[in-house]
């Protein structure tokens, strides 16, 4: 209202970023690239953050081109209108897919760590309840919310890492340079979709206030998370070798259990971690979440978005309920990230900055 | 309910438009009529003139006005020196009114009024009407005046260090008090009156060419649509033009100290001081500026930086310690050191409460003394601050009913809610951390994340008149330089803008660090060449 005030800024729009891959992709990092690549993948993953930096200036330079519209809109405008509904539903399906993973992974970690005799529905419903509460205020308080939760999960988390830098084997590092091209080829697509998630840039970008130097901080915001994977990645590593990471489901969470802070109040940092986990995970859900009331919503031409995520609530419950357990929500989870994650990150965008270049020209002669 | 709305109408329009009439029984009758029963009001009618042949009547209310101006030099001025010298009876005739509203009554401030409703209303305020024969119109003077409390120090909001002066009761004493800090024709002054009964006195205050002007008009409408019959404390101002009735957080800052008043003023930010309350509210306000206090500027900036650090850290006390007292009890004991678990049960193993319902005892035992402290002040209180707190607690750890850690908990909490320098936030977090620890009872630790991150939510989604109350920590990149007055407190030197979050025009007040550096060492290498010579 007062000096526009009710826009997303830039920073918050790369805080947008960061929350939105953070909640998806840190689920599977760094088991599978551990497993795959060894401690090469530290390269891979540099590699891949490059890689990711190309197509989040993809993403930038589309949103960029319209602003004010969402990609719905985007769609509507450059593409076929059967096609653009197609792409449309694929995005309504991948965020469905995404939130009801999200919920499930987390809540099981939450079940295994503290809530063993909790039953797992009741964690996932009142996960849900509570990313209902949020998604209701509307894209821009998420934004800050964001902004509050994510320091709140990443300072600790660097926090405690340090309490575990004298028991940290470099050599286990070693040796590097042993993978071969093929490798080279899965664990790149393996590093890459940790960072699904960047797509938010098409959507939210619409939201931005002043969106001169957008493309910066979006960029600077991917170097972050590319940072951060790594850091990850070789603090496990170290910790646990690469076997042992390859064979733990999640080695974050169990490098916690080995965190011991001398003389601390806390004699095991786990709980402190299962705070950060939940609300990387609430966070993460309420990105995603707001993200498809926002698509619906644009694509049934409604006005209010918010309460979108109502209806949509037992879909995502039954899908999240549907796996028997964790190790078949990876197998959908691989299955789900390899076809409709590189479609929504990689293939629409790359079709619509494609048909957007050619367009460019007829216009021009126009 | 229309029927009501009707009446009321009706009511209120009673005294509208009334023409004065020249004759001045008519006049005096009329008001009479209008103030039955109102034993307060003084009439007195009195002859003026040698050969007292005009007549004059004054009204006042008894203990509104400051009788001995009005005897003195309003009686005193028409009865006797009206008497003294003998006027030209020529110009007398028609101008009598106009004679002794300009010649005769030696008071600074008088007015005409041409309407009875007019005159009432400013004999209902505390000023003096007079009534002249034969004339049309009524002089007003200016005569309010009833016992003040004094100028004394906020009891709310003391300091060791800073101006010890605090609003009373008297909106015009409460803007000269913030006046006299802004010596600038930019100090814009603005009346209202809301209330349609109690006509309460409303002041905006703001510093033109650095408010936002959005702003002003947005708090000039919400004020213009308020319609109340009366406004008895600034809260009712604050509760009716606030964004988020629903929320449990104040929206608007309220205080006594005409200091933060004017700073705050100088910050860009719109001030109301209602008459009647020492309360001035000031908006918009946002989390982190009803987490300063006064004194944070006038302390040393290390002084200022460890305190600000403390009075957060007292926040996730106050909200979550008895919560999390319950999770690490009934649901992961494992995060504690082995010694401190042994320890816990230990205490515990005598109590026959489970966890929650032995914390639920303490916290309601402990509103229920804090409210009853807080109605009894003096000796009584005391008495019930012991019988509460060294009573209750012993007894109640010696019966065995809770344990001592319970009650170093409850303590712990009850001491860092005070340690908040905004009452009204505090509250608001006393309100949340009930629900919190019915949610940690549920789900342990997840359901304080679950309880955290709604509240976030919630503080994320207030807007304080358009701006986000959890600036600039909603907004870490973009508004990194309001983070100098924040969590932290940087010294002086630095804080040479004012806040970005605000939208304000003029930004800077204070010349640049380099530029007092550099005139403070020119200064010092002048006394060298001084000296040299």
């Amino acid at each position: 209202m007062i000096g526009g005030n009710d826009k997303i800024t830039k920073g918050q729009n790369a805080g947008l970023v960061i929350g939105s891959v953070l909640g998806v992709g840190i689920l599977s990092l760094p088991k599978d690239l551990a497993d795959i690549a060894g401690p090469d993948g530290v390269f891979l993953l540099i590699i891949a953050t490059i890689i990711i930096i190309l197509l989040v200036i993809v993403h930038s330079k589309i949103a960029l081109k319209f602003p004010g519209k969402t990609l719905v809109e985007i769609m509507n405008d450059t593409l076929p209108k059967p096609i653009a509904l197609m792409f449309i539903f694929i995005f309504i399906f991948f965020y469905l897919g995404a939130a009801a993973s999200v919920v499930r992974v987390f809540s099981e970690g939450i079940k295994m760590f503290m809530l063993s005799r909790t039953p797992l529905e009741v964690i996932i419903m009142t996960m849900l309840l509570t990313n209902v509460y949020i998604v209701r205020q509307g894209i821009e308080p998420i934004a800050r919310i964001v902004q509050i939760v994510l320091p709140l999960a990443i300072i600790p988390f660097f926090l405690i890492s340090l309490a575990l830098i004298p028991d940290l084997k470099m050599t286990n590092m070693l040796p590097l340079f042993q993978i071969g091209i093929k490798e080279v080829f899965q664990g790149l697509k393996v590093a890459a979709y940790s960072f699904i998630g960047t797509e938010i840039i098409l959507i939210s970008t619409a939201y931005v206030k002043d969106t001169k130097n957008a493309l910066k901080y979006n960029i600077l915001s991917t170097v972050f998370l590319g940072f951060i994977y790594i850091f990850i990645f070789i603090i496990v590593v170290t910790q646990f070798g690469i076997k042992q990471t390859a064979d733990l489901l999640w080695p974050t969470l169990f490098l916690m259990k080995t965190v011991d802070i001398p003389g601390a109040f806390l004699e095991n940092v786990e709980g402190i971690f299962i705070t950060i986990w939940t609300l990387i995970a609430l966070q993460g859900l309420a990105v995603i979440l707001i993200q498809e009331s926002i698509v619906i919503s644009k694509a049934l031409k409604l006005k209010e978005s918010n309460f979108i995520s109502m209806p949509l609530l037992p879909v995502i419950y039954v899908l999240a309920v549907f796996p028997e357990n964790i190790a078949e929500v990876y197998d959908y989870m691989n299955i789900f990230s390899n076809y409709l994650g590189t479609v929504v990150a990689l293939g629409i965008p790359l079709v619509l900055f494609i048909v957007l270049l050619f367009k460019k020209k007829g216009t021009k002669k126009a | 309910m229309k029927k009501d709305e009707k009446e009321n109408k009706n009511q209120d329009q009673e005294t509208v438009e009334i023409p004065i009439s020249k004759d001045i029984d008519h006049n005096l009758n009329k008001i009479k009529e209008i103030l039955s029963d109102c034993d307060d009001v003084i009439y007195r009618e009195f002859s003026v003139g040698k050969k007292q042949n005009y007549r004059f009547a004054i009204i006042y209310i008894d203990g509104l006005t400051d009788k001995k101006l009005v005897s003195e030099y309003v009686l005193e001025a028409l009865m006797h020196e009206g008497r003294d010298e003998v006027p030209n009876p020529r110009m007398v005739g028609t101008n009598l009114y106009k004679l002794s509203k300009e010649g005769n009554i030696p008071i600074t401030e008088v007015e005409d009024l041409k309407c009875l409703k007019k005159s009432i209303d400013a004999v209902l305020i505390g000023e003096t009407i007079v009534l002249v024969d034969g004339f049309k119109e009524i002089l007003m003077i200016s005569s309010r005046g009833w016992p003040l409390r004094s100028i004394t120090e906020p009891v709310t909001e003391s300091v060791a260090r800073g101006p010890r002066d605090g609003f009373n009761e008297t909106s015009k004493v409460n803007t000269s008090l913030i006046r006299r800090r802004i010596r600038d024709p930019r100090l814009k002054l603005k009346y209202k009156q809301i209330g349609t009964k109690s006509k309460t006195d409303i002041a905006i205050m703001y510093l033109d060419k650095v408010v936002n002007n959005e702003l002003l008009k947005e708090v000039n409408k919400r004020l213009d649509d308020i319609s109340i019959d009366a406004i008895l404390e600034s809260s009712f101002i604050e509760q009716l033009i606030e964004d988020n009735w629903k929320s449990p957080f104040p929206q608007l800052q309220s205080t006594e100290r005409p200091d933060r008043v004017a700073a705050a003023i100088y910050e860009g930010k719109i001030a109301i001081v209602v008459d009647n309350t020492p309360f001035v509210l000031i908006l918009p306000a946002t989390w982190n500026a009803l987490l300063q206090s006064a004194e944070d500027y006038y302390d040393r900036w290390v002084g200022a930086f460890i305190v600000r650090l403390v009075r957060y850290l007292a926040i996730p006390l106050s909200l979550l310690l008895p919560a999390f007292y319950i999770a690490v009890t009934t649901y992961h004991p494992g995060i504690l050191p082995t010694q401190l678990v042994l320890y816990l049960a230990a205490t515990r193993i005598n109590v026959p409460f489970p966890a929650f319902i032995e914390a639920f005892i303490m916290e309601i035992t402990l509103e229920i003394l804090r409210e009853s402290g807080t109605r009894i002040s003096g000796p009584i209180g005391t008495t019930i601050g012991i019988v509460g707190g060294l009573v209750i607690g012993e007894a109640a750890v010696q019966a065995g009913i809770v344990s001592p850690f319970m009650i170093i908990i409850v303590a712990l909490t009850t001491i860092s809610s005070f340690a908040l320098p905004n009452f009204a936030i505090a509250s608001g977090l006393r309100f949340c951390r009930f629900i919190i620890m019915l949610l940690a009872t549920v789900l342990g630790l997840y359901g304080i994340v679950l309880g955290l991150v709604i509240i976030i939510a919630h503080l994320c989604s207030l807007k304080s008149f358009g701006i986000p109350y959890m600036e600039p920590y909603s907004n870490i990149i973009s508004s990194f330089r309001d983070f100098k007055d924040s969590i932290i407190r940087v010294p002086q030197k630095f804080m040479r803008l004012r806040p970005e979050y605000l939208n304000i025009k003029n930004r800077v007040r204070m010349s640049s660090i380099n530029e007092i550096d550099s005139t403070r060492n020119e200064s010092v290498g002048d006394q060298k060449d001084d000296r040299g010579k």
